[in-house]
């Protein structure tokens, strides 16, 4: 078998081209024009644009609203991750045991899970509309009354942008916990109990070391996702009030699509490419030392 | 002893009341609003649930009776349109993706060549970077090429989201695909392409099936790229969605209702394939 599939390595890579050209032609070669448009003057998009070197890099790092849209991206990563994390984990423990109410709380945590992005952000902002969004209701009913509702508010806008966000991922790092924890063998636990260990140096010395891989790739993965996911803050607050939930690639797309200045989004993309580079390679690090 | 249990068991159940109350409650809500005829959702004092629900929110949203606006004339959505626009866009994605993304993902399992592990990891940072960066470059080029507000600006763009993820997603399930059948294929006389036509495929339909569905929701779900290529022509459903959603005086029931249409298939098919998306996802991150 080794030497038919030495012998036909050339198939290999013929059946590879494709992907191949798929990567190149619409990964790398974008990539390589929007390193080129960051430095070049780019507004309007004129023809025959002029290079001015590092100007529009200096812009974007100058503007104080790219500081406030940096802040506020890690803000909103950070605490999403935490609280998705957090959620998720007990969400998993819980379902892992068995109650009378397991079976439908495990359907019912999916659920936000399946609705698209777009979907999930439209519900949250109604229901975060003072005074008929069903949020807004509720949280009158106990008191908590917004002013101008969840959304126009100065801390009310990041709560609800990240509770979204929340809502919509606890599922993903709960299914991914909840399959590491259907591999874990049994007899570990059952030796464990014999030699007299209690459930929370059960959990510290066998459950969360074998987890470690699954939850390390599960919270990288969705790092990457809030990072990158401007679609619910886009369509909850878009970016508002003022650019109190300004994230990092709201900030591109304001600049190239209402500033119509491409330059200094294309610099500001860049920056969002670096770091999003950065995150992938600890990606990979960690998917080598696990998978391979 | 018995104590401790009982109140295990309190908290145990609490936690999953708990789950089902904070994952439920923005949908049966949600649900309960697009029930609402639009003078009920605009009531005062505002209320959780319908007075007298109808139906009448989604018979608007698929065009089969005219919309009622609060303000203006009533007029016949728009909604069926977009909703055409998103299931072309993303059921050509599908097959192109699926053609591109079976053959490369057995290349890279089932072969060995030179630079393949580099071709992987190429993948997977493909897979890994940010949407938002191919935002522009993408843009400029559509509009060298006059593609902008077109399907083909859409089927084109969604390649670099659906591509990587259904190679990283086949490879693992390639992985965990025993190579006895295809093997003893081989040894029988047959040549690699029918093996994979008479063997592989039949044998492996469902991992293919799943493979395909991923990437028709993630192209039934994309957002940013619909918002910046599509113009006047060919909006998809989130987009059409959004423009109404910054309204005021908006018809929210009719909204919802439509976002409940929109979300329906993708949450269907997600239910359906739900434990082989988590395979893909966690094969990721076990050995073997």
């Amino acid at each position: 078998m080794v030497k038919l599939r030495r012998r036909t390595w050339l198939s290999g890579i013929i059946l590879a081209i494709p992907l191949i050209l798929v990567l190149v032609v619409l990964v790398g070669y974008p990539l390589v024009e929007l390193f080129f448009y960051s430095f070049h003057d780019m507004r309007y998009l004129k023809p025959n644009p002029k290079f001015i070197a590092f100007d529009n890099y200096i812009d974007v790092l100058t503007s104080p609203i790219f500081w406030t849209a940096m802040k506020n991206t890690l803000i909103w990563t950070f605490s999403s991750v935490v609280l998705a994390f957090a959620l998720g984990l007990v969400a998993a423990l819980a379902l892992n045991e068995k109650a009378p109410l397991t079976p439908i709380a495990k359907v019912s945590a999916i659920l936000p899970w399946l609705i698209p992005y777009p979907a999930v952000a439209v519900m949250w902002r109604f229901g975060f509309m003072s005074p008929f969004g069903f949020f807004d209701i509720i949280l009158n009913y106990f008191g908590l009354t917004v002013k101008g509702g969840m959304l126009s508010n100065i801390p009310g806008a990041m709560i609800g942008v990240i509770l979204t966000n929340v809502w919509k991922h606890y599922p993903f790092i709960m299914l991914m916990i909840l399959a590491g924890l259907g591999q874990i063998p049994t007899e570990l636990y059952e030796s464990a109990h014999i030699d007299g260990a209690n459930s929370l140096e059960r959990f510290r010395y066998i459950t969360f070391p074998l987890l470690r891989p699954i939850i390390i790739i599960a919270l990288i993965i969705f790092t990457m996702w809030s990072m990158n996911g401007m679609v619910i803050v886009y369509i909850m607050t878009e970016g508002g009030p003022g650019y109190y939930t300004e994230l990092n690639s709201l900030y591109v797309w304001r600049n190239a699509f209402q500033n119509f200045d491409f330059g200094i989004a294309s610099a500001a993309a860049t920056i969002n490419l670096c770091i999003g580079i950065v995150i992938a390679f600890v990606y990979l690090i960690f998917y080598r030392k696990y998978v391979w | 002893m018995v104590n401790r249990m009982k109140i295990r068991s309190f908290i145990l159940n609490l936690v999953l009341l708990f789950i089902i109350v904070f994952s439920l409650t923005p949908l049966i809500l949600s649900f309960m609003t697009s029930l609402k005829p639009i003078e009920e959702v605009y009531a005062n004092p505002p209320t959780l649930f319908p007075v007298k629900a109808t139906l009448d929110s989604y018979l608007n949203a698929l065009g089969i009776i005219e919309v009622r606006y609060l303000y203006g004339n009533p007029s016949v959505s728009d909604f069926p349109k977009y909703i055409v626009n998103s299931l072309v866009v993303s059921t050509a994605v599908t097959f192109i993706t699926i053609s591109i993304a079976i053959p490369s993902a057995y290349g890279l399992t089932r072969y060995r060549f030179r630079g393949q592990r580099t071709l992987f990891l190429a993948t997977l940072f493909a897979y890994m970077l940010p949407q938002v960066v191919f935002l522009i470059p993408f843009y400029i080029m559509f509009r060298v090429f006059q593609l902008l507000d077109t399907y083909f600006a859409l089927m084109i763009s969604y390649l670099i989201l659906t591509i990587p993820f259904a190679v990283y997603f086949l490879n693992a399930y390639f992985y965990n695909i025993r190579w006895d059948l295809e093997e003893a294929a081989l040894i029988d006389g047959c040549s690699r392409v029918s093996a994979v036509f008479r063997i592989i495929l039949p044998a492996y339909k469902p991992g293919f099936i799943a493979t395909a569905f991923l990437a028709f929701i993630q192209s039934w779900g994309e957002f940013l790229f619909a918002l910046v290529f599509c113009g006047a022509q060919i909006k998809t459903a989130p987009i059409g969605i959004m423009m109404h959603v910054a309204e005021s005086g908006v018809d929210w029931s009719g909204l919802l209702a439509a976002t409940i249409i929109y979300a329906l298939p993708a949450a269907v098919i997600y239910l359906a394939f739900q434990s082989y998306f988590i395979k893909g996802l966690t094969s990721g991150a076990f050995k073997g």
